[in-house]
């Protein structure tokens, strides 16, 4: 939201991307090229000229896409994209991500707390807690989709399936997670949900959990997963 | 309409025809006014959780606003407690003001960065002359701390916001929101700054309050899970106009406008196919409230506008909330909590 220069017309920013790694590039060149790349956003030509205060949040956020995709990359790193917009503006950006994927051959590593976000636009997850990554797998596999029901290994990736309102599901608010993530300024010994985990073990407070394959692809770092698949 | 309500009415808040104005851009000669909010009437009763649903821009936090009168509403009644709080000023607008509590959304923000959890709770007290010894006082602060599920009270009323966590904040906003013991509480979107894990706490708050105390809420959000999750009714906003409104249940399983059923889809995730195509993602953006559409001001936007083939009914006249469904025989002749009402000329009428 607040990654533009609110004092430059959202062309000349573009603009800039282009020319920073390109500085011989031809200035009718680098023009048409900013056309072509607000045009693939799906922003009108007519409003190239705006600054970023004209533009709606959703707006913004197309014109950080048509920048980050100045040079043709072939990774997009997609920080929070959709946080800040409300429900209609997500829909059309993580539809345009889909879209930009297929059309321009992308990569993406989206970063995001919502999980109905992830299950629009991500093949595969990877679930963070206190600087690990403590289970991943198809999107499909981890937080069910098209049909398959979820099949989470780690509880707190269950309770984070749990914490997102369902509106095919039941009408009951989740029970939450009590606690915070640990410091981690301090040493860790054993599993770094431990405190917060509603099926910790005491094996879970003594040694750090195994990594164990659940199917091709689909990993979870935690004990009760490793007592479940032996 | 005028045969008020209020009598004998269970209703601690009712907004009649709510217009609020404020002056648009340009040049004196040329500048219109915009109405953020244009006509827009609703009723909470006691203990009832009334969800306003709406993308940004819409309106929703203008009609908070101005139902706490931190905004002048340009016309239109406010009625709470048998005052019109559009016309109040002064001592009694203090007064009423004690029935009507507010959560903001950013709980960083909204408390004072210098001031103990303690000092921020006691405020309303002493702002409203409640609580005669210290003593007292101190009792009604951590109590209400208690009550916000802030333990233990006694050691967090001494420290300060930044050694809080996002959740805990916003259980600070409650617990002053809930220390002079309010009618109805405005919350505007109260969760959305928060994690996941700590999101389903302060609903679960919110919603045990409303169980304990009585509690009202007006609960302003953008996200229709998290509204058919706590609420009782949900009203749906678009560009300053309620286009539906009825019991949660009824309007998230059987919507009678377009726009609701738009929102649901995106929301449910039901727009996405089998190969991960987004398909059917209502385009455009909310229209300026500067530069209302004609007739409907939904229909540019409409998907059943255009499936109908453009009727002209749609852009020539400005549809009214109406009846769709009823579940249960009217209990007052105005205003229905079981009524579903929906302002579209071709209001879908598939049954849930």
């Amino acid at each position: 939201m607040n990654a533009l220069n609110p004092v430059q017309r959202v062309d000349r920013q573009i603009l800039e991307a282009i020319t920073a790694h390109d500085p011989r590039v031809e200035r009718d060149v680098a023009n048409a090229r900013v056309l072509e790349l607000l045009d693939l956003v799906g922003i009108a030509p007519a409003r190239s000229k705006s600054y970023p205060h004209e533009f709606s949040g959703g707006m913004r956020q197309r014109a950080m896409i048509a920048m980050a995709l100045a040079c043709r990359p072939s990774l997009l790193i997609a920080d929070e994209p959709t946080t800040a917009l409300d429900v209609i503006s997500q829909a059309q950006i993580l539809a345009l991500l889909s879209t930009l994927r297929r059309s321009e051959d992308l990569s993406v590593l989206m970063i995001s707390h919502d999980l109905a976000a992830i299950k629009r636009v991500c093949d595969r997850i990877v679930v963070m807690y206190a600087g690990i990554m403590v289970e991943t797998g198809t999107t499909e596999e981890v937080l069910g989709r098209h049909g398959r029901p979820a099949a989470a290994a780690h509880p707190y990736t269950l309770a984070l399936i749990e914490a997102h309102p369902d509106l095919h599901g039941e009408r009951l608010l989740a029970q939450g997670l009590p606690g915070h993530p640990p410091d981690l300024s301090k040493s860790i010994v054993g599993c770094r949900f431990a405190d917060r985990c509603p099926s910790v073990m005491p094996i879970c407070r003594t040694e750090a959990p195994p990594t164990v394959t659940l199917s091709a692809g689909h990993v979870a770092v935690c004990h009760l997963a490793a007592k479940g698949a032996r | 309409m005028t045969a008020s309500t209020t009598r004998g009415s269970n209703h601690v808040l009712e907004v009649r025809d709510l217009v609020v104005q404020f002056a648009g851009r340009g040049s004196w000669r040329h500048r219109r006014a915009v109405k953020a909010v244009d006509g827009v009437s609703f009723d909470i009763e006691k203990g009832e959780i009334l969800a306003l649903v709406g993308e940004s821009g819409c309106g929703k936090s203008t009609i908070a606003l101005s139902v706490m009168r931190l905004l002048e509403p340009t016309s239109g009644r406010i009625i709470s407690g048998g005052e019109d709080l559009a016309t109040l000023r002064g001592r009694a607008l203090r007064r009423a003001r004690r029935r009507v509590q507010m959560i903001f959304q950013d709980p960083f923000g909204s408390l004072n960065q210098r001031q103990t959890v303690y000092d921020t709770v006691v405020e309303p007290l002493v702002i409203h002359k409640l609580g005669t010894t210290p003593q007292e006082r101190r009792a009604m602060v951590i109590e209400a701390l208690d009550l916000a599920h802030l333990r233990p009270p006694e050691r967090l009323a001494s420290v300060y916001p930044h050694e809080l966590s996002g959740g805990q904040r916003q259980r600070v906003a409650i617990a002053s929101a809930m220390v002079i013991r309010p009618e109805l509480v405005i919350a505007d979107e109260p969760v959305s700054m928060l994690d996941v894990s700590a999101r389903a706490g302060i609903l679960r708050l919110m919603m045990d309050l409303r169980d304990r105390l009585g509690t009202s809420y007006l609960f302003i959000t953008h996200d229709l899970a998290v509204a058919w999750m706590v609420a009782d009714r949900i009203a749906v906003v678009y560009l300053g106009r309620i286009v539906e409104i009825g019991p949660a249940t009824s309007l998230v399983d059987g919507p009678a406008h377009p726009y609701t059923k738009a929102l649901l889809s995106v929301s449910s995730g039901d727009d996405v196919s089998e190969d991960g195509e987004i398909t059917s993602v209502l385009s455009g953006e909310t229209p300026s409230a500067a530069n209302v559409p004609s007739g409907c001001r939904f229909h540019p936007r409409c998907p059943r506008y255009l499936e109908l083939g453009e009727p002209e009914r749609c852009r020539a006249e400005d549809p009214q909330l109406h009846v769709v469904r009823r579940r249960v025989p009217p209990s007052s002749e105005v205003y229905d909590a079981n009524a579903h009402q929906c302002a579209c000329h071709f209001a879908i009428e598939e049954a849930p």
